[in-house]
């Protein structure tokens, strides 16, 4: 550190990476999240160069580190803490606008993903899914229009209504 | 960023520094300096009160507590310097704590003792304005001064810095005040001196922060 002090920089370089090991052990001991841990040891390593010039070297320099760590440790924490009672989860906050309408994003994923599993349908189910479910037409009215019989469009709507449900895990819920 | 290259960005603006005196040189200056402030605001006050300097220290009671306030003042100037030091022991605080304790605990003693010569007149303190400005107005630019020597402290301690530079400078004002304008009612002098010193470190806990480094991180 004196040679740092003097301005030499390799001298400094390999201090300050020599002691990242003990920064690291040192604000670990205190700080169980590793990511909030590793920003106490780069504070430490700010507060160490910015306070350079009070070290004085006829003091051994292990307990100059192991200080400034613990105290931007404790800091770290303490912020955290502070952080931590300002904050809510929004988890418990599923509303977050006044107004009704804008609380309707659910549902339009809901519909948004319906569309696309009917896109993806066979055309013949499609249609019959359409014209017997949607359009809620008579079986003999939806026969005439679709050109299909009566049989083969009671099976398609069977077939697209399974279809969707497989893909939307409704069938899950059951 | 990761700390690697914290330490690369660190090392490739390293500048020389000048080294720091040790705190036990940086208290012994600050007090040479504060001594002299102390003493000058004592002689003015003097002069302001009555017309020449006189040097009043035929009351026991009073040269015991200003020694007492004297030596807290040298504690807590000294505990400070130290104090703002990261590796220094925590326990340097209670180097003021001591000297204050007595202090406090002699005026308290004393001020039931008046109560029991004196009676219910001794419970009522007089007002002591000039004491109290001196304390303040001389007191608050020496603790600023010990702030700005002792500014690396606010990375590590800053309130014990505050605090005990503020009381330190009280102290001492309190000292050059007693020696040139005794009081006779312990009552007084443990309000009003007591009242200038709790404000004094009020303000310098407030304000000094200003003065004091503050850690600026990445």
């Amino acid at each position: 550190m004196a040679a740092a002090q003097a301005g030499d920089a390799r001298a400094y370089d390999r201090l300050l990476r020599a002691a990242l090991p003990l920064l690291r052990a040192v604000a670990r001991r205190r700080i169980s999240d590793f990511a909030e841990a590793e920003d106490a040891v780069q504070d430490a390593f700010v507060t160490i160069h910015q306070l350079r010039h009070v070290y004085d070297p006829t003091r051994p320099i292990r307990p100059w580190f192991i200080a400034i760590t613990e105290r931007r440790a404790v800091d770290r924490l303490r912020r955290r803490g502070r952080r931590a009672g300002r904050e809510n989860s929004l988890e418990d906050y599923r509303e977050t606008l006044a107004t009704p309408e804008a609380n309707t994003g659910e549902q339009r994923v809901a519909a948004v993903q319906l569309r696309a599993a009917v896109a993806e349908l066979p055309p013949a189910q499609r249609t019959a899914l359409a014209l017997a479910k949607l359009e809620d037409l008579p079986l003999a009215e939806a026969s005439r229009r679709s050109g299909m019989s009566v049989g083969a469009l009671k099976v398609a709507t069977h077939r697209a209504v399974k279809t969707l449900r497989r893909r939307l895990g409704a069938e899950d819920l059951d | 960023m990761n700390t690697e290259s914290l330490i690369a960005e660190l090392v490739s603006g390293l500048a020389p520094v000048r080294r720091l005196p040790s705190p036990g040189v940086q208290a012994a200056r600050w007090l040479a300096l504060a001594i002299c402030c102390a003493a000058l605001a004592a002689v003015s006050q003097s002069l302001i009160m009555s017309g020449r300097f006189n040097l009043r220290i035929g009351l026991p009671m009073n040269n015991a507590q200003a020694a007492l306030s004297l030596l807290t003042g040298i504690g807590a100037v000294w505990a400070a310097a130290f104090l703002a030091h990261p590796e220094r022991s925590g326990r340097w605080l209670l180097l003021p704590l001591v000297p204050l304790a007595a202090w406090l605990g002699f005026l308290g003693w004393h001020w039931a003792a008046d109560v029991a010569r004196l009676g219910d007149v001794a419970l009522k303190p007089g007002m002591d304005w000039a004491c109290v400005t001196t304390i303040l107005a001389v007191g608050l630019p020496l603790a600023a001064v010990q702030y700005r020597a002792l500014r690396h402290g606010g990375a590590v301690r800053p309130v014990a810095v505050l605090l005990l530079g503020a009381l330190a400078a009280a102290a001492l004002c309190s000292t050059a005040t007693s020696l040139v304008h005794p009081v006779r009612l312990a009552a007084t002098i443990l309000t009003w001196h007591g009242a200038a010193a709790a404000m004094l470190m009020l303000l310098g806990l407030v304000l000094g922060r200003a003065l004091l480094q503050r850690p600026r991180f990445a």
